[in-house]
């Protein structure tokens, strides 16, 4: 036996510069770290003082709003979070105390590419200036009005959030943070400390509302604020279906966004909520949305992103009674130099509850598109069925997806699957539709959307018609970019 | 002394969450690490040699029967800064090693000292034409912790065949790295199979940088007691038409957790790559917890395939009815379902020589123990 | 030595699928049992094979004198029993070699189930030729990304190493060609001659253009409602099923 080196003697020597023991320093891996988002400026105690004695709130608000506060100042920043490199709580705070009434002034202050896609959909100018934010009310559409009656006849509580603190203190308060709490992250507590708007929705026992909510058409300008709350609570047996935004594409001057969204399923309930955001490019949106289903419950979520600059949203179920489900749908549209950093979260707290994810996402001229989930299955959640599935597609050589998800399984008999596929168009269909007569740009169109249309199936058919219209838009502009 | 600010750092720089430091028993590692800075424990220690391996790193040394060793620096393959116990691993290592292979076979051996200690063990591996590499990890009651880094460069048009078998030891956490690196038209096999310890993190690393190099990685778990892993596996793919894939397939019994995590990448100039990430566990007892983290990252449109998938998976009824029909009984038909889902899908042919026995071996004590 | 189905009632969760069966197949017979869809032919042959799910309410299940109705699947078959399954299951990592060396080694009373047997490899790579397989489905997984076809031939193939006394075929013809259906029926009437018995369960029976049967019965809604010859075949072959009361026309074939 030959012995090459002899036993190296225990011993402590001074640090080593690792760059010196490292020989090829190019090979290191190209996966770079991510760092904390910079938080500069300061939230004052007496900023949220004067928003909660200005909303004339009780007392029990002011406190958390005060506990949000102090929790936001000694919770981490994120570090997993992908392009936003810094956040100014000065600028935001400044928008804050003198809030702009309206975002624009006049039609010719809209960016001109909002203008052009608003007269490519052929809106009426009553709607175009509406959703321009040039008037608050839409009263030209007396169907929205009637729909308010027949609420109003089931009993169906739908008021600005602020005036439900006020006018239902006790059923505001058994609900309002129990859902999502606000030490759950900095920006959760961010969102409590500043809330403002937003809409509460009581849906009382057994009552079925028999048409999706547009809740933009009633309520838009309090859906409209930095910091919107809404809650939405299904008693036992109800159902509800709730559209919040509007897929035509929206101004909006504030550049920072922290909404959140709370849904308490009760007992046979069923709660869809349905949103579809295309803010302006200037926008960094979190949007923290979580719901608990009780026994035997169900809570659907759409989320379908394609405005704004980053969107950072995970709308996330609690099956907490057996029985209950949850389905999430996310799409996520990063056309451009944007990042859309979403996906859901299940936790299955309960027996035979069963959850579904399907994200698909597209990602051209540059964009960013990041799914993120989880599902977990508690121990003692026997029988639970999961399954997630995700696709990508990256319609150029300089676009980008990623899937991070996350399973926990703590039960044996859980059945919990997550399927992820990414990839580009397929040139024999590109061929295909061009030997039909279409431009490479309207084949692409047509394939993005025929690549997202099964998971619209579900909603209003006038819907998912401006929904079409805009993502069309939206790809038919590639051309001479990409 | 470590220098305190690397003692402060977290367990690794992205993706440390509350979760995952509460399933890979971080605190383990820094427990070691503090005796060491406070001077209570040393590093390395006598280790054994055992018989019928051609080189055997024994504590921090190394022994050669019929190889040449010397000694060298690091790769980089493997980043010092990935988390705290590579960036310890790096910090005490005084020595690396360096083995150059050609049309070769090797058998490797790993031992660590029975003291409470901190074991720095980094091979350097550099392989052309057809070679294949056992490294056996030898843990049994070994009490040190075991810091081992095998940085492998696999040389263009040459084909690695490389099975890792890691049986570790329950009285100290672990770290285990293997990188390699594929240069043109490389074909890289690694197969591990693992049977944890009180805390194993295992990190295997695939770094495909030549055109059209390609990795198959296939993971093999079978976890009992309170055994742990973390099990990072990355896939890199940096050059044009490169392809990776991983398969991994965990048992789990007992109160054992095994986490299966890492990041399939297609990098922006890996034009026209594949790349492929399975993970699935068998969890055989109420109170075992899977975690899967299958990552993928695709900086590219010009992406051949891209595909991930995580599950737990169980042995259905039906399929042990099938077996039955054919005259199998029940046990026997459990335990062919369970062989199958443990070995499926490997493509080596030694691997499967060198790793289906130790798996027969370790399954026929579960059923009869 | 008969295969004998006795007054048999069956359950399914709580629902009753099969009720009062009473059958007889003697080795060296052709037994076809023919139904619409839903019928509960196989359910009978899952039954009779002794899947778990199905329970048996009344009755008993007789292979050669002994009454194996609360015996396990594997003692069932090695009594000489085998099931040809319409859609046998997936085993992912589990090869027809292996599962035929472990099903062969089973049969001789080995306790190591992965010895090697000696012959077993010679006449399997020739059978299969035969029955239309190649060496290398022999390596690949039972069922894994087998095509329909592929999945009838890996059953038949089985069925002829394990020898086994009374084969249950369920619609072995479907989704063959027309030599694939000569090769089934070619199969059967071995099998026949040398002793054995077959049960063929179908739908609709093209293999019967190829093989005569020794009895024919009928099964609806659970329940045997005709049991004859031959003439019962060609009787299905001109009206289908619509004779049996409910609009039941099976259009497959």
């Amino acid at each position: 036996m030959r012995v090459i080196s002899g036993w190296v003697k225990p011993r402590m020597a001074g640090a080593v510069e690792l760059s010196e023991i490292l020989e090829h320093p190019e090979y290191m891996e190209p996966i770079p770290y991510r760092r904390e988002i910079e938080i500069r400026g300061r939230i004052s105690r007496s900023l949220v003082e004067e928003i909660s004695r200005a909303k004339k709130e009780p007392e029990w608000m002011l406190r958390l709003r005060l506990r949000a506060l102090e929790a936001f100042e000694k919770l981490p920043a994120p570090k997993w979070i992908y392009g936003i490199e810094s956040i100014d709580l000065d600028e935001i705070t400044t928008y804050y105390v003198k809030p702009v009434e309206k975002p624009v002034e006049d039609w010719d202050q809209l960016p001109s590419e909002i203008r052009s896609i608003y007269e490519k959909l052929g809106l009426p100018e009553f709607y175009a200036k509406y959703l321009a934010g040039l008037s608050t009310v839409l009263d030209s559409e007396t169907v929205y009005s009637s729909m308010k009656k027949v609420l109003e006849k089931l009993g169906v509580i739908m008021i600005p959030m602020e005036e439900a603190v006020r006018k239902y203190p006790g059923l505001v308060k058994k609900y309002f943070s129990r859902i999502y709490p606000l030490m759950e992250h900095k920006f959760s507590a961010l969102h409590y400390a500043l809330w403002s708007g937003g809409v509460f929705v009581y849906v009382p026992k057994n009552v079925r509302v028999p048409y999706p909510i547009e809740a933009f058409f009633y309520v838009g300008s309090e859906l409209e604020g930095q910091f919107e709350h809404t809650l939405i609570v299904a008693d036992e047996g109800s159902e509800l279906t709730f559209i919040e935004g509007c897929s035509a594409p929206r101004f909006k001057k504030y550049s920072f966004h922290d909404g959140m969204v709370e849904l308490y399923a009760h007992r046979s309930s069923r709660i869809s909520f349905i949103t579809v955001q295309n803010w302006s490019r200037n926008i960094i949106n979190f949007n923290n949305k979580r719901g608990v289903a009780e026994e035997n419950a169900y809570i659907e979520w759409l989320e379908g992103s394609i405005g704004s600059k980053y969107t950072v949203t995970y709308p996330s179920t609690i099956l907490r009674g057996e029985g209950s489900g949850t389905s999430s749908i996310v799409v996520g549209i990063a056309n451009g130099p944007y990042i859309k950093d979403t996906g859901s979260k299940v936790i299955h707290a309960a027996p035979n509850t069963r959850s579904r994810i399907i994200s698909k996402s597209i990602s051209s001229r540059g964009g960013v598109n990041i799914y993120r989930g989880m599902v977990q299955v508690n121990r003692g959640a026997r029988y639970s069925r999961s399954h997630v599935q995700c696709d990508s597609l990256i319609l150029d050589g300089k676009s980008k997806a990623y899937t991070y998800p996350i399973i926990h399984i703590m039960d044996n008999t859980a059945d919990v699957g997550h399927e992820a596929t990414t990839g580009r168009i397929n040139p024999e269909q590109l061929y295909y539709l061009q030997t039909r007569g279409l431009s490479e740009d309207q084949a692409k169109s047509l394939i993005v959307l025929g690549y997202i249309r099964d998971i619209l199936r579900g909603l209003p058919l006038e819907y998912v018609a401006m929904l079409s219209r805009v993502i069309q838009l939206e790809f038919e502009r590639i051309g001479g970019v990409g | 002394m470590i220098p305190r600010e690397i003692l402060e750092k977290p367990y690794q720089p992205y993706g440390d969450s509350p979760t995952i430091k509460s399933y890979t028993l971080w605190s383990l590692y820094d427990e070691y690490y503090k005796e060491l800075a406070r001077g209570e424990i040393g590093i390395g220690g006598d280790s054994p040699v055992p018989e019928g391996y051609d080189v055997v790193l024994a504590g921090t040394g190394i022994m050669s029967t019929k190889f040449n060793v010397s000694k060298t620096q690091p790769l980089g393959i493997i980043n010092p800064r990935a988390s705290k116990p590579l960036e310890i691993h790096y910090y005490l290592l005084r020595n690396a090693y360096r083995l150059t292979l050609s049309n070769t076979s090797i058998r490797v051996a790993s031992t660590i000292p029975d003291q409470k200690s901190i074991t720095p063990q980094h091979l350097v591996v550099n392989v052309s034409g057809k070679t294949s590499i056992l490294l056996d990890i030898l843990g049994d009651s070994s009490r040190s912790l075991r810091s081992l880094v095998v940085e492998v460069n696999v040389e263009p048009n040459s084909i690695l065949d490389l099975v890792v078998i890691a049986r570790d030891t329950l009285f100290a956490p672990s770290l285990i790295v293997v990188g390699v690196r594929g240069e043109e038209y490389s074909t890289i096999k690694t197969t591990y199979y693992v049977r944890p310890g009180v805390m194993t993190r295992l990190e295997i690393k695939e770094l495909l940088d030549g055109r059209g190099a390609e990795a198959y990685t296939r993971g093999i778990v079978v976890s009992r007691n309170n055994e742990r892993l973390d099990n990072i596996v990355d896939l890199i793919n940096r050059g044009a038409d490169t392809y990776s894939h991983h398969l991994f397939t965990a048992l789990l019994y007992g109160d054992s957790i095994v986490a299966q995590r890492g990041t399939g990448k297609i990098a922006s100039s890996a034009v026209n790559a594949g790349v492929e990430y399975y993970s699935e566990g068998l969890i055989r007892s109420p109170n075992a917890l899977f975690i899967g983290q299958p990552r993928l990252e695709i900086d590219t449109g010009n992406v051949r395939v891209a595909r991930h998938a995580a599950r737990n998976t169980h042995i259905l009824p039906e399929q042990v009815f099938y077996l039955q029909t054919r005259g199998i009984d029940r046990m026997r038909a459990e335990l062919m379902i369970t062989e199958g889902f443990l070995l499926r899908g490997i493509i080596s042919r030694y691997a499967e020589e060198v790793i289906k026995p130790l798996i027969v071996g370790e399954l026929r004590k579960t059923i009869n123990p | 030595m008969p295969l004998i189905v006795e007054d048999l009632s069956v359950a399914v969760d709580s629902k009753r699928i099969l009720d009062d069966i009473s059958l007889r197949v003697d080795r060296g017979e052709l037994l076809v049992i023919m139904g619409p869809n839903g019928s509960g032919k196989t359910s009978l042959a899952l039954t009779i094979m002794g899947h778990p799910s199905y329970r048996v309410l009344k009755g008993r299940i007789i292979i050669d004198g002994e009454d194996v109705t609360d015996k396990p699947p594997d003692y069932r078959a090695l009594k000489g029993l085998f099931l040809l399954f319409q859609n046998p299951v997936e085993i992912p990592g589990v090869n027809l070699k292996s599962l035929l060396r472990a099903a062969l080694n089973k049969r001789m009373g080995k306790t190591d189930l992965t010895e090697p047997v000696p012959g077993l490899e010679e006449k399997l790579v020739a059978e299969a030729k035969m029955l239309g397989l190649s060496e290398e489905h022999l390596e690949r997984d039972i069922n894994v990304g087998f095509s329909g076809g592929e999945k009838k031939r890996s059953e038949l193939l089985q069925a002829k190493i394990l020898r086994p006394r009374y084969v249950i075929m369920d619609e072995p013809d479907s989704g063959l060609d027309v030599d694939g259906v000569r090769m089934v029926a070619d199969i059967i009437r071995e099998l026949i001659s040398t002793g054995n018995a077959v049960v063929l369960i179908t739908h609709y029976p093209r293999v019967l253009e190829y093989v005569e049967p020794s009895r024919v019965v009928v099964i609806h809604k659970g329940r045997i409602v005709a049991t004859g010859g031959r003439e019962l075949v060609d009787k299905i072959n001109v009206e289908g099923y619509k004779w049996l009361g409910e609009a039941e026309n099976g259009g497959s074939g």
